[in-house]
C-alpha cells in the first residue's frame, strides 16, 4: 500500500502517558484554534445568521445601531407580529418619555434561544439600552426535527446555553433513554458550533464577493405589518415572474411561522402555579442577575392568546423576575383578545399589533413612573 | 452512521480504546466484529441477516471445498447464493420494470409491480468480497479458514463495510491470524490520511454538491456552460466523495492495526483509459480482472476476442454500479474506449517520432474529458437528460438559458485548477516530510490547526456517500 506504509514512528507515543500527553496537547491546540478561527470568520456578525430575511435584518440593524436603542423586545413570532416599535415608542413620547426600542423577536424563538440572544446583545454592550422585555416561557429545551442543524440553531448553543439546556433536560423525570435522546441534539448543535461548521463557506463566498446581497433596508425596527409583508411578497413574485398564486422562489425567507410555541407543548420542567423546578430557578436566576448586572431592567411579558404556561406567574411569585406584564387571561386586557385582531390563533394582525403595542407603552410608562 | 457524522467519533473512540485495551488477539476479533455488526444494524439491522447468511454459505462451501471431489458443485452453490442474494435485492426491480417497459412497447398491458425491494447497503461490496473468498478456496490459492470468526470479520469489518475498498481474503484474512500491534501501528500516516479523506468528502464533495444537484435535477433549464460546469464539478465530487471514503476506511483501519489495499491513485492524471483504470477504483477495476476477464479468456486469443472480453467486463462494471441502463451505457462507454485504446497502441508505434510528444502531452486532458463525459450518462436521471446535458457538453448546445449556481465559469474553472494544483501536490507528497519529520508536540497542534482550519468549510447539510446507493 503505497499511501499508507504501515510501520513504526520515531516519537511516536509507546507509553499511556505520553499518547494522553499529546491528545491533551490536541484538544488544548483544538480549543485555542477554533476560537481564532471563529474571531476571524466572525469579523463580520452577519456570517453567523441563517441567511433568512428576518436573521440577516437583525444581524444587520442590531449591530451598527446598538448604541441607539433603549429598550429591545425578545420572543417568538407572537412578539415578532406583535410588538410594533414605532408606535411604541410614539405612544411612550406622547406621556413624555423618549425613547428608541428594536424589536429582536423570530419566529420559534423559545426561551433557551431567548437567553442565549439576550446574552448575545449584552455581550455588544449596547451603550443606551435600559429596558430588555423578554417573553418567559417554560425553559424547554425541545426543538423540532426540522429545526436541527440550522445555522440559527447552533447559533444560540453557546457553552452556557447548552449547559442550560442540559441541566433541565437532566433533572426531568423522564427515563435516562428519553434524555439521552433530548440531549443529543443540543450536544450535536454546540460540537457545530465549536467547530464553526458552516461558517467557512459563507465567510468566503462574502470575501470573494459571490454571496447574495440580501435585504437591505433604510429603516428597520424589528417590526413588519402583515400590510408591508404582503406588499414585499407581491414584488419579489412580480420580480419572479409569477402570478399571485404561483410558488414563492426564495425560499430562504423564514416568514412563515415554522413553529410557533403553542405546536409542541413543553415537555420538561413544566412550572406549576406555585413552584418552578430547581434546574429552571437556577437558569433563570442566572439569567436575572446577568441582565442586571449589565445595568438593564428585565421585563417579563405575556402576550394575549398565548397557550397556559405558568413559569412566568411562578417565576415572580418566587421574586425571580421584577416585573411582570400579563396579557394572557382575557380578564386581563379583554380588548386584545377580540378574534379580529388576530390574522391566527394567536399570532396579532397590523390592527392588532398597533392596538397591544399602545396598550403595552401605557402600561410600561406607568411601571417606570412607579419606579421613579 | 457516517464516516463523517458527529456520532462516529464517540462510536470509533470506543471502539479503538476497547481494541487496543484487550489482550488477545481473539478477543479483540469478537470486539471488532460486535463493533462491525452494531455499525451496520445502525442503518438497519434486518439486513444484518444477510451479512451472516452470505458468510455462513461461504464458510459452510470453504470447507467442503478442501476435500469434496466434485469442488466446482460448491463453488456453484456459493456463487448462486451471493448472487442470487445481489441479483434479488440490487436488480429485481431494473429487470421487472425494465420487462414492463419492453412488453408495453410490444403492445401487451403490464403493469409495474407492486413489489418493490429495498436495497441494502454495502451489498455489492460484501458480496464480491465472500466470492473472491469462495473462488480463491475453489482455486487453491487460498487455504479456507477454520475461524467462522475470521471469515464474519474478513466480511463485516466495519470501515470498508458498506463501500469498500473491496478487500481480498488472500489479503486480509493472514492479517487476522496475528495479534495487532500497536507500536507498528503508522498513527501519524492515518490520522493525516483520515483528515485528508474528511476534507475531500466533507468540504470539497458536499460542499460543491449542489452545483450539479441543481443542474442534473432539470438539464433542460440550463446552458451549455452550465453543463460543462456541472460535469466538471461533478468529476470532482465523485471522486472526492469515493476516495475520501476510502482514506477514511484505510485510516480507521489502519488505526485497529489493519491493512487495507489502496483504492486511487491520482486518476484524473492517468495518461490514457486503461492507466486510468489502473487508478479508479482499483479494488474493483482488479477484482473484475481477476475474477472476470481473465477467466473470459482476457487477450489470450484474437483481438476481437480481447475487444469482446474488455467490452463484457466493463458492461458487467457497469451494472455492478447500479441497475439502470444508464450504468450499462457508461460502462459500455469505457469497454469501447479500452477497445480503441488498445487498438491505439498497436498503431502508435508507427506514428511519426514528431507527433508523439505531442500526443503524450494532450493524452491525460482528452482521458480526463472523456471519463467526465461519461460521467454525464453515471449521474443523469434519465436517459434523455444525459442526451441533453451531451449536447450542452459536446456540442455547446444548451436546452436553456439559466446558469447554475452562482460561480462563472472562469471562478469554476479556477476552483477545479486550484483542487487539481493541490492534488498534484499531493501525489508528489510535497507535504509528506512536514508531518513526517515533525516532533510529536508539534504535529498534535498542527493537526489541531489543521482541523481548526477544516471544520468551518463543511456545510450544514451533509450528504450520503454516493457510492452507498451501489
Amino acid at each position: 500500500m503505497r499511501s499508507l506504509p504501515i510501520r513504526p514512528q520515531p516519537g511516536a507515543p509507546t507509553s499511556i502517558a505520553s499518547a494522553a500527553g499529546l491528545t491533551l496537547v490536541f484538544v488544548v491546540g483544538l480549543v485555542v484554534c477554533t476560537a481564532a478561527v471563529r474571531g476571524v470568520l466572525l469579523r463580520d456578525p452577519e456570517v453567523e445568521s441563517d441567511q433568512t430575511r428576518r436573521s440577516l435584518l437583525l444581524y444587520r440593524h442590531f449591530g451598527p445601531h446598538k448604541d441607539e436603542y433603549d429598550a429591545v423586545f425578545v420572543g417568538s413570532s407572537r412578539f415578532y407580529r406583535g410588538v410594533d416599535p414605532e408606535v411604541f415608542d410614539a405612544e411612550v413620547g406622547r406621556a413624555g418619555l423618549e425613547m428608541r426600542s428594536f424589536n429582536f423577536s423570530m419566529n420559534g424563538m423559545r426561551m433557551p434561544e431567548i437567553i442565549a440572544r439576550v446574552d448575545w446583545m449584552l455581550a455588544q454592550k449596547p451603550a443606551k439600552l435600559r429596558w430588555l422585555i423578554v417573553e418567559l416561557t417554560t425553559l424547554d429545551p425541545a426543538f423540532r426535527e426540522d429545526n436541527r442543524g440550522g445555522q440559527r440553531m447552533i447559533a444560540w448553543h453557546t457553552p452556557r446555553a447548552t449547559l442550560d439546556c442540559l441541566s433541565v433536560i437532566g433533572a426531568s423525570t423522564r427515563t435516562t433513554a428519553e434524555k439521552l435522546a433530548a440531549a443529543r441534539p443540543h450536544l450535536v448543535e454546540f460540537g457545530y458550533r465549536f467547530g464553526n461548521i458552516g461558517l467557512g463557506f459563507e465567510a468566503s463566498s462574502r470575501w470573494l464577493g459571490v454571496a447574495p446581497v440580501g435585504p437591505r433596508l433604510k429603516h428597520f425596527d424589528g417590526y413588519e405589518s402583515e400590510e408591508e409583508e404582503s406588499q414585499r411578497k407581491r414584488g419579489r413574485r412580480k420580480r419572479a415572474g409569477l402570478d399571485e398564486q404561483g410558488e414563492e422562489e426564495d425560499e430562504r425567507d423564514d416568514d412563515e411561522v415554522r413553529e410557533p410555541a403553542d405546536v409542541a407543548a413543553p415537555t420538561f420542567s413544566v412550572a406549576g402555579a406555585d413552584d418552578l423546578p430547581p434546574a429552571q430557578e437556577r437558569v433563570l436566576a442566572a439569567f436575572v442577575e446577568r441582565v442586571e448586572a449589565a445595568g438593564v431592567e428585565l421585563i417579563v411579558l405575556r402576550m394575549p392568546r398565548t397557550p397556559r404556561d405558568l413559569t412566568a406567574r411562578a417565576a415572580r411569585k418566587r421574586g425571580l423576575v421584577p416585573t411582570l406584564l400579563a396579557y394572557d387571561t382575557r380578564a386581563a386586557a379583554p380588548a386584545l383578545w377580540a378574534a379580529e385582531l388576530y390574522r391566527d390563533a394567536s399570532h396579532l394582525n397590523s390592527r392588532g399589533a398597533a392596538a397591544f403595542s399602545k396598550r403595552l407603552a401605557a402600561d410600561f410608562v406607568t411601571h417606570v413612573r412607579a419606579g421613579e | 452512521m457516517l464516516f463523517v457524522d458527529f456520532v462516529f467519533l464517540p462510536f470509533f473512540a470506543t471502539v479503538f480504546l476497547v481494541h487496543w485495551a484487550l489482550r488477545t488477539n481473539r478477543a479483540r476479533k469478537v470486539w471488532l466484529l460486535a463493533a462491525s455488526y452494531f455499525f451496520y444494524g445502525a442503518w438497519d439491522w434486518r439486513f444484518l441477516s444477510l451479512i451472516v447468511f452470505s458468510t455462513a454459505v461461504d464458510y459452510f462451501v470453504g470447507c467442503r471445498l478442501e476435500h469434496a471431489v466434485k469442488r466446482k458443485r460448491w463453488l456453484m452453490l456459493s456463487l448462486c447464493a451471493n448472487l442470487g442474494l445481489l441479483g434479488t435485492f440490487k436488480y429485481f426491480n431494473f429487470f421487472v420494470d425494465s420487462a414492463v417497459a419492453l412488453l408495453n412497447t410490444a403492445g401487451f398491458d403490464a403493469h409495474e409491480s407492486t413489489l418493490r425491494i429495498v436495497l441494502p447497503v454495502g451489498i455489492s461490496f460484501y458480496t464480491f468480497q465472500t466470492l473472491s473468498y469462495s473462488i480463491d478456496v475453489y482455486r487453491k490459492k487460498l487455504a479456507p479458514t477454520r475461524s467462522v470468526l475470521d471469515l464474519a470479520l474478513f466480511v463485516a469489518f466495519f470501515p470498508q463495510l458498506v463501500a469498500g475498498p473491496i478487500i481480498r481474503a488472500v489479503d486480509f484474512l493472514p492479517q487476522l491470524r496475528t495479534k495487532t500491534v500497536f507500536a507498528r501501528t503508522d498513527v501519524r500516516a492515518a490520522l493525516v490520511l483520515f483528515l485528508v479523506g474528511f476534507v475531500k468528502k466533507a468540504c470539497i464533495s458536499d460542499g460543491i454538491a449542489h452545483i450539479p444537484d441543481a443542474y442534473f435535477a432539470d438539464p433542460a433549464h440550463f446552458d451549455a456552460v452550465s453543463a460543462w460546469i456541472a460535469t466538471l464539478f461533478y468529476a470532482v465530487q465523485i471522486y472526492c466523495d469515493f476516495s475520501g471514503y476510502s482514506d477514511m476506511a484505510i485510516a480507521c483501519a489502519a488505526l485497529l492495526g489493519y491493512e487495507l489495499c489502496e483504492n486511487f491513485r491520482h486518476p484524473y492524471f492517468a495518461a490514457d483509459i486503461t492507466a486510468f483504470w489502473r487508478r479508479w477504483h482499483i479494488s474493483l477495476s482488479s477484482w473484475l480482472r481477476d475474477y472476470l476477464y481473465i477467466p473470459l479468456g482476457g487477450n489470450r486469443g484474437s483481438r476481437l476476442f480481447t475487444y469482446r472480453n474488455l467490452m463484457l467486463t466493463m458492461l458487467l462494471g457497469g451494472l455492478w454500479h447500479g441497475a439502470g441502463w444508464n450504468f450499462v451505457i457508461w460502462g459500455a462507454l469505457h469497454g469501447a474506449a479500452l477497445g480503441v485504446h488498445r487498438a491505439w497502441q498497436r498503431s502508435e508505434r508507427s506514428f511519426p517520432s514528431a507527433v508523439r510528444p505531442f500526443v503524450r502531452a494532450v493524452s491525460p486532458l482528452a482521458t480526463f474529458l472523456f471519463v467526465c463525459f461519461c460521467w454525464i450518462f453515471f449521474r443523469a436521471e434519465s436517459l434523455g437528460d444525459a442526451w441533453i446535458a451531451v449536447r450542452g457538453f459536446c456540442l455547446f448546445d444548451g436546452a436553456g438559458s439559466a446558469r447554475v449556481g452562482t460561480l462563472g465559469p472562469w471562478f469554476a474553472t479556477g476552483v477545479v485548477a486550484a483542487l487539481g494544483v493541490v492534488h498534484l501536490a499531493s501525489a508528489r507528497h510535497i507535504v509528506e516530510p512536514l508531518w513526517r519529520r515533525a516532533p510529536s508536540w508539534a504535529f498534535a497542534l498542527g493537526l489541531a490547526a489543521a482541523v481548526a482550519v477544516v471544520l468551518p468549510f463543511v456545510p450544514l447539510e451533509a450528504k450520503p456517500f454516493i457510492y452507498f446507493q451501489f
